[in-house]
């Protein structure tokens, strides 16, 4: 039985509207006299108002069984149907927790198929719910409703299983709008206890190069000096990564055929400087990221596949339109990315790039923290932006970064309690251990926070150069590579088996049973559980042997290559297990040479090594985006640009496909090429948590949900309007165990 | 004596102009750009087509022949300009003004520290030759020497933090506008810097007085009827600092070395970190414009201090 996650914001707009029938219903048609003062007809009558001329609740309720009949996603009916009741007044005095129980019990009832996530069943009963409201007749008993209601979810959910949403898959399609911005009262349960005040402490361990996000931004450095200040149009739902929210937009409209997107701007938000943002500022900022001749590496990468410049329109001071190339799922989460932020036209237009670049003075944001001081080398100090659009928020009354070059000094920090967090929680350089002592240390007061999957690891191996032009000694060392090592050994066992594509994201995977991948147990079994986890697994022997044949066969045993790792433990580490390993199967003499990051990436653009530790964060859970870093030419991660033309239509058809299920068929086609052939340019090793500490007076930072992958969650985390501080908390945990 | 001090002043910036190359082309032929950084991040974190590490380049006038960005360099310094940082593109000079003071302050801090203590201790153990108390002197100075103001530096924090539950406040405090916040920043790394020096003053100290204590002035001043404290302060102490205060200047340039890893370490924002992160990210105009001063500052002590010797040492003036 999966556990229901029902703090979802779209019960604001379902709950009370089920709650407001039951209510009507129990007063049996009477004069009103009860606290909402609404009897069924007027809910009834409120959302045709609501909903205007384009339809009824009957007209929803019909799309939605029509909708089912033609096997459509839970996604796709939740949007109707959100859209149907959207803008309608939540009455007064009823509680989302209310209609949650009820929901909630009648749910409980039904045994939940496996592999059915709980964000999948939110969407069924979600559903089932809608459909229960639009059946309900004015008058009937809360019994009776709640009978209706047992029934619709017992379909949905018969439903759910036979068109299965893996919810790994809700990223590509996640683009539920929300009526209205989230008043935290409301919207954020858990922000009820909050306390306003205060200015913790955090650390920061790099300055940000150029202060400009769309022109030359890395993703830690700029972003923490950055994503309290600007918002973007969208953002990543707080209480559930999975799905997208407005940010500066209260909602937006796709086109029939997904081509157009229209957005509607807050209406109270503002710039720092006061003046409002208007459509036309979204315009310029999006024109400004695609421009063709400026320097825009990441955001402008992001957009560009997307956005024509000079296409988009202001319909209205506070209404956009954004034409696509293409329908695309992966649109919306890209415009979630802090490195798409907007900036006010009428401050921004009139600087030079250098202006731009260098001081923050010179940038003006909407967000919900203003930046008020930032000395390089020492400190960002941050204000609360007392007109933040959103009612309630910022918490807190300011921020203090402080610059900690050496993350030993911040951990003492952190122990200290002179330091609550690190200002991007998460530290790619640290393995897990130092977390869970810091833990340990503290009795609690710092919590170790991880995201899975996070960090990718593996070889670069040189195409261009003997031995390993040749695809047969690729592959051999894909067959040899104990993975398993890599992972209990310098991330003690947290972390996975690196595979092609993100694992656990966007396809299912199968590599227990691949070659290279394969582990069998003390007795020779083949394991089908995660062999990270067991003691003694070994590496299948026909992979060994089948390795070892190909080495020979191109004469290549005894090779001495030239691996090049970055001055960074974990890096090290990854350099001495590779040398021992090739030693081991193939009596190469490896020879490991530690440089630092801007040498190692200059060395290896210049393609002066043969064997090269490499790795990202993974920026989105999805597919396209790994697949384009490492083994796309021009990609971010293939520094000798290495390709394959069908992995390149694959990918590109893959980015298109407007079903998962076609996009899934693509990923796993491309997998399945690479496991074959094992010729690719990066050989993954493994998958590992991105991990960080939290001080627990730092309250509601929102803790990545078990099976959380990707960077997402990591951008989520840092959304510091949702932060509130309690100087008086010890030990325990805000968000539960 | 008017001829050697202006030429001494006019070997100044010829020296300061060889640092400034030498730097310059250890920086150029060491790999790496700040480009790729930009594009990077300090971690590493996001990655980059070699296209746009091209453009960026392009855009910062990092493609051009090395001679010609020195040229450059040059030209601007010499028009009083140290030019912008390429790693993120505010003006050097706002750099490193503020944290110039700093490391100031702490080097001031720390020679003052290793002079009050160093000075009474060498004399104390020269006194007390193979004394117990000698030993101990030469046990803990010879430990000063040996062990490096980092490793000192890393107990120094643990201990705080493990014994006092307290660690030097964090952020830029300047000692005219925050007295209090500025020493506690600067006391501990200005001790843990001023370990290694001290060990090193008082051992020389130690080594001279034994020297001069063989005098035969010292006899005769003790003939005299002096008292031992007026023989050994005013005899033998200011004929044994000599030395002492000529290494000083050299001690000076030592104490810049050390800087660079006790600032990272204790969160000062001083030059020294300044200068980690500028290697780090490549920003040769932050890394030159630190040399210059560092070594300017050096060479101008140094001047000072010969020229002082000659007044300390009317031996050396009339000779």
């Amino acid at each position: 039985m999966t556990r229901l996650r029902l703090t979802n914001w779209k019960w604001l707009v379902i709950g009370p509207l089920v709650a407001a029938l039951v209510l009507a219903a129990a007063c049996g048609g009477d004069e009103p006299e009860e606290p909402a003062g609404l009897t069924a007809e007027d809910v009834r009558s409120a959302v045709e108002e609501a909903v205007g001329d384009q339809v009824s609740a009957e007209d929803v309720a019909a799309v939605v069984q029509e909708a089912v009949g033609e096997q459509v996603t839970a996604e796709d009916i939740s949007m109707m149907v959100n859209d149907a009741v959207s803008g309608i007044d939540i009455p007064e005095g009823v509680s989302a927790e209310e209609v949650s129980s009820l929901v909630a019990d009648a749910v409980a009832e039904i045994d939940i198929p496996e592999g059915v996530s709980a964000a999948e069943i939110d969407q069924m009963v979600k559903r089932a719910t809608e459909q229960a409201i639009a059946g309900a007749e004015a008058g009937v008993t809360a019994e009776e409703l709640a009978t209706a209601i047992d029934e619709a979810v017992a379909d949905a959910v018969a439903l759910a299983v036979e068109t299965i949403i893996p919810v790994d898959l809700i990223m590509n399609l996640a683009v539920t709008p929300v009526a209205q911005p989230i008043a935290p009262e409301d919207a954020l349960p858990f922000v009820k206890d909050a306390k306003y005040g205060g200015t913790p402490p955090f650390a920061i361990t790099a300055d940000p190069g150029f202060l400009d996000l769309h022109a030359g931004a890395s993703y830690n450095s700029s972003f923490t000096v950055s994503i309290p200040r600007f918002n973007q149009l969208v953002e990543f739902n707080p209480e559930n990564y999975n799905q997208l929210i407005g940010e500066l937009a209260t909602g937006w409209d796709v086109s029939s055929d997904g081509k157009t997107y229209t957005f509607y701007i807050h209406p109270n938000a503002n710039w720092h400087d006061g003046q409002p943002v208007t459509a036309e500022d979204v315009v310029f900022s999006l024109d400004r990221i695609v421009d063709p001749d400026a320097i825009r590496p990441q955001a402008g990468a992001a957009l560009r596949p997307f956005y024509e410049r000079g296409t988009a329109k202001a319909l209205d001071p506070k209404t956009v339109e954004v034409p696509l190339y293409f329908p695309s799922a992966a649109f919306l989460p890209w415009l979630a990315f802090p490195l798409i932020a907007m900036y006010p036209k009428h401050v921004v237009e009139g600087l030079s790039q250098a202006e731009a670049n260098c001081c923050y003075e010179n940038l003006v944001g909407s967000g919900p923290f203003i930046l008020k001081d930032f000395e390089r080398g020492s400190h960002i100090f941050w204000e609360k932006n007392p007109d933040y659009f959103r009612p309630g928020q910022p918490f807190l009354d300011g921020m203090d970064h402080f610059k900690i070059l050496d993350p030993n000094r911040a951990i003492l920090g952190m122990n200290t309690g002179q330091l609550v967090a690190f200002a991007n929680f998460f530290q790619s350089g640290s393995t897990i251990d130092v977390f869970q002592q810091m833990e340990a240390d503290t009795n609690g007061q710092v919590k170790t926070v991880e995201i899975k999957n996070a960090i990718n690891r593996g070889l670069i191996i040189n195409w261009t150069k003997p031995p390993l032009d040749n695809p047969n000694v690729r592959k051999a060392i894909m067959l040899a590579l104990d993975r398993v090592e890599y992972v209990k050994t310098i991330w003690k066992g947290f972390g996975r088996q690196g595979t092609f594509i993100p694992g656990g994201s966007s396809v299912d995977h199968a590599e227990a049973n691949w070659p290279g991948w394969r582990y069998v147990d003390a007795d020779g079994n083949l394991l089908t559980t995660d062999p990270v986890q067991v003691d003694g697994a070994q590496k299948h022997p026909d992979d060994i042997a089948e390795a070892q044949r190909l080495m020979e066969e191109a004469g290549a045993m005894g090779a001495e290559l030239d691996m090049l790792v970055f001055t960074i433990p974990a890096y090290q580490s990854i350099g001495q297990i590779t040398q021992q390993q090739m030693k081991k199967y193939f009596d190469w003499d490896v020879t490991v040479r530690a440089v630092d990051l801007a040498a190692a990436m200059e060395e290896s653009f210049a393609g002066r090594f043969d064997l090269y530790a490499d790795g990202s964060l993974v920026p989105l859970a999805d597919a396209s985006t790994l697949l384009s870093q490492h083994y796309q030419a021009g990609g971010g991660r293939n520094p000798l640009n290495w390709f394959d033309e069908r992995i390149d239509r694959l990918g590109a058809d893959a980015f298109r496909a407007t079903t998962n299920e076609d996009r899934k068929a693509k990923y796993l086609e491309i997998e399945q090429i690479f496991v074959d052939e094992g010729h690719a340019q990066f050989i993954p090793i493994g998958w590992f948590p991105y991990v960080g500490g939290v001080n627990v007076k730092l309250r509601n930072f929102n803790l990545p949900i078990p099976g959380d992958v990707g960077y997402s969650p990591m951008i989520v985390a840092a959304q510091a309007e949702h932060w509130w501080f309690d100087d008086d908390a010890t030990g325990f945990w805000p968000l539960g165990p | 004596m008017r001829a050697y001090i202006l030429k001494r002043l006019l070997l100044l910036p010829p020296t300061v102009f060889i640092v400034t190359v030498i730097v310059f082309f250890i920086m150029w032929i060491v790999p790496g750009d700040a480009a790729m950084m930009i594009l990077a991040g300090a971690q590493g974190e996001s990655g980059f087509s070699q296209e746009a590490v091209d453009q960026l380049r392009d855009q910062l006038g990092l493609s051009r022949p090395v001679y010609e960005q020195y040229a450059d360099w040059i030209w601007q310094l010499l028009q009083g300009d140290l030019g912008v940082s390429i790693y993120h593109g505010s003006p050097v000079i706002d750099d490193l003004g503020n944290r110039f003071i700093v490391t100031l302050q702490l080097a001031i801090m720390a020679i003052l520290i290793s002079a009050l203590v160093a000075i009474p201790v060498g004399v104390l153990s020269a006194v007390k030759q193979d004394t117990r108390l000698d030993y101990l002197v030469r046990l803990f100075t010879i430990a000063g020497i040996a062990l490096p103001s980092f490793w000192v530096g890393i107990l120094f924090l643990a201990a705080l933090a493990y014994w006092f539950n307290w660690l030097p406040p964090l952020g830029y405090a300047i000692l005219w506008e925050e007295p209090l916040k500025n020493l506690q920043q600067l006391i501990f790394p200005a001790i843990a810097l001023a370990y290694a020096e001290l060990a090193f003053t008082a051992r020389i100290t130690r080594s001279t007085m034994l020297e001069v204590m063989r005098e035969d002035y010292m006899r005769t001043a003790r003939a005299k009827g002096l008292s031992e404290l007026k023989v050994i302060a005013r005899h033998a102490l200011r004929n044994a600092l000599l030395p002492v205060f000529t290494i000083s200047g050299w001690q000076f340039a030592r104490l810049m070395g050390g800087v660079v890893v006790i600032e990272t370490i204790f969160v000062v924002p001083g030059i020294g970190s300044l200068l980690i992160e500028a290697i780090q990210f490549r920003d040769y105009p932050i890394i030159q414009a630190v040399m210059v001063t560092v070594s300017a500052l050096i060479l101008g002590l140094n001047l000072v201090i010969d020229l002082l010797y000659g007044w300390l040492d009317p031996r050396i003036r009339y000779a």
